[in-house]
């Protein structure tokens, strides 16, 4: 389906492959089986595109990132040691293409203008100028902090599911949103 | 304000601002699609390739004699990646499979010196294909390049960009054709979004099937795309917040039920003209012995002294051969008062079940389960199980306690019933008969 319509036609293929983990469907891509590459791209790729937005303000340049980030995973899967981190595995790739791109052509537009900038367009589009503020906060956080982050409030998981994710303690990531979300709030203060 | 109020609104402030956008989703994963089906085409390059580099120049020279080096090059030689860094990311280009990889990365560099060459050529003719209920006329009404007008790649970029954008189309190629006298054929193959054939929902714990349609946006008979599809399946699982279902997670699946052929640069590819589109609900919330509710209230039998019986069998109800038939099953108060079953566990033996296959014969347990479950039974059920207090409006549920294939042998493909009930006759407080729904699902031969 992705892009193509010629895609339909193989979903049924895919089904079988959906319900399958994430280290199944690794070792899977890993012996050349791109369709189970595909399934795993579409598991993370909202949180892809998400940890790159907050770096990168152009949304060409970070659908473009993100794309690359998944073709980059895909090309050094034989690098992955534990399957059963793919997904931390990946969105550390991310991280690494986001910055390099930002380097490259992103506009990174720092807290500080983006408010200021927010002033002029607030009146026009404040949702648009909350979701740019959110995201420059969020990007500004320490790493461990950015990822649980954007993890919770992107893709709905409890801690959990986090932890599972990106194979730490449940117990750490409530510790991790528990010192962000101050840091977050303290950022956010005005649209509170 | 409250602590509790302002934990509240940063919630929701992060939650709008990280919000996803399922149309950015799409377009990554279709780039991707592209890309990881033209590495799979992709010749190896050999690891000491002069000859690669004498049929690549060849190939080069004959090219740029044709006149044709400047427009195909920026169409369909580049890889994808190369294309990336100049052009939207919508661009889903395919790469000519006959093409050798050493040359898609010289030409890149090659573009600025036939662009010009191609510049002073006119456009002759422009091919339009692919197009089922978009016209030429809307085509061409969208483009600025003309037949009879010198080619301007800058123009015709744009063309692609309008085209891309106008939301009728799930892909746009474009590239050159050929070359007469009279100057360059141009070549735009489009391919459209598939039109939904029919809408289904299945999985437990969906409220009803009119709530949910009139959450979601597609219709029977409109257009299918993957985001707006996206945006259904996050308006499905809002209903299911407010419908006390907040574990729920929907998921869609597109199936073609009709598709056609279209063939661009000696490549046929087949694509999707009609499609069913279902939306799978799954309840995740709820482990064994927790009173979380996740079977619609279509799943429920008629109220038994207070009680009422619902059954399901998970987020689909089709399986292939083989695969396992989980049945979940709730027992529901809907009295005014604490009812105490005198058995928590549901063990089949507690319940009386009736299996029926395609043919309407009612199934027989299995040699091995049937000895098992008469173990259970000299245990006296009622004694080895506690008892379970559902106060009113509570629910006591199993989530996907029993495997039904354990007990009966489903492989036959066909349309199966499962009839079950929770037959209590020695409970000091409650005795009856609660009987659920009769479940159907269809078993099918293994793909």
């Amino acid at each position: 389906m992705h892009g193509d319509v010629q895609h339909v036609a193989v979903l049924s293929q895919k089904a079988a492959l959906s319900d399958a983990g994430d280290a199944d469907l690794v070792l899977r891509a890993k012996a050349g089986d791109t369709a189970a590459f595909e399934i795993l791209a579409k598991r993370h790729v909202r949180t892809v595109l998400g940890l790159i937005r907050q770096r990168c303000n152009d949304k060409h340049a970070t659908e473009d990132a993100a794309q690359q980030a998944l073709f980059q995973a895909f090309q050094s899967l034989h690098q992955l040691q534990d399957p059963e981190l793919f997904g931390a595995w990946l969105y550390r790739i991310a991280f690494r293409v986001a910055v390099r791109r930002v380097q490259q052509t992103c506009r990174e537009v720092p807290l500080a203008h983006a408010s200021e900038s927010a002033s002029t367009t607030c009146i026009d589009d404040p949702p648009a100028e909350r979701q740019q503020a959110v995201r420059d906060a969020v990007g500004e956080l320490m790493e461990p902090y950015r990822l649980v982050v954007t993890l919770k409030y992107l893709e709905g998981m409890d801690a959990a599911e986090i932890g599972r994710r990106l194979g730490i303690p449940h117990g750490t990531v409530r510790a991790q949103l528990s010192r962000a979300l101050p840091m977050l709030r303290e950022k956010l203060r005005r649209y509170l | 304000m409250t602590r509790e109020s302002s934990d509240a609104k940063l919630d929701a402030l992060l939650a709008a601002g990280l919000a996803a956008a399922p149309e950015a989703e799409e377009r990554v994963l279709a780039q991707l699609a592209e890309r990881l089906r033209n590495e799979a085409r992709k010749p190896e390059r050999p690891a000491i390739a002069p000859n690669y580099w004498i049929s690549a120049a060849a190939i080069v020279a004959l090219a740029a004699t044709l006149g044709l080096f400047g427009l195909l090059l920026p169409r369909s030689m580049r890889t994808v990646s190369s294309q990336r860094e100049t052009k939207s990311p919508q661009h889903t280009v395919i790469a000519r499979p006959d093409v050798p990889a050493i040359i898609e990365d010289a030409a890149g560099e090659e573009k600025k010196e036939h662009g010009g060459m191609l510049a002073r050529q006119e456009v002759s003719e422009i091919k339009i294909s692919g197009n089922r209920r978009v016209t030429h006329e809307q085509i061409l009404a969208l483009i600025k390049t003309r037949a009879g007008v010198k080619f301007d790649q800058a123009i015709w970029d744009e063309d692609w960009n309008r085209l891309a954008d106008s939301g009728h189309f799930l892909n746009v190629r474009m590239s050159g054709a050929g070359a007469t006298p009279a100057g360059v054929v141009l070549a735009i193959d489009v391919v459209e979004h598939p039109l939904i054939e029919s809408i289904r929902f299945m999985g437990m714990g969906l409220p009803s099937e009119q709530d949910a349609r009139t959450a979601i946006r597609s219709a029977e008979g409109g257009v299918y795309t993957r985001g707006q599809v996206a945006l259904d399946c996050r308006a499905i699982e809002a209903l299911l917040r407010t419908g006390n279902r907040p574990g729920g997670k929907v998921t869609a699946e597109a199936r073609a039920v009709s598709t056609y052929k279209t063939k661009f640069k000696n490549e046929e590819v087949e694509h999707a003209e009609r499609v069913e589109l279902l939306y799978v609900v799954r309840v995740e919330a709820g482990e064994p012995g927790t009173h979380n509710s996740c079977l619609p209230d279509g799943a429920y039998g008629e109220p038994e002294k207070g009680i009422r019986l619902g059954a399901g069998v998970g987020s689909t109800e089709a399986f292939a051969t083989g695969t396992p038939v989980r049945v979940s099953i709730e027992a529901r108060n809907v009295s005014k008062e604490a009812v105490t079953l005198p058995r928590c566990g549901l063990w089949p033996r507690c319940l009386r079940i009736k299996v029926f296959g395609p043919g309407g014969e009612e199934l027989q347990l299995r040699g091995a389960s049937a000895a098992l479950l008469d173990s259970q039974e000299s245990q006296k059920g009622a004694a080895t199980h506690g008892s379970w207090t559902i106060q009113p409006g509570g629910v006591f549920g199993q989530l996907n306690c029993l495997d039904i294939t354990k007990f009966y042998n489903l492989t036959k493909p066909g349309i199966y019933e499962i009839n079950i009930a929770y037959v209590e006759t020695e409970g000091a407080n409650w005795r009856g008969e609660a009987v659920a729904k009769p479940l159907r699902f269809a078993i099918s031969a293994k793909p």
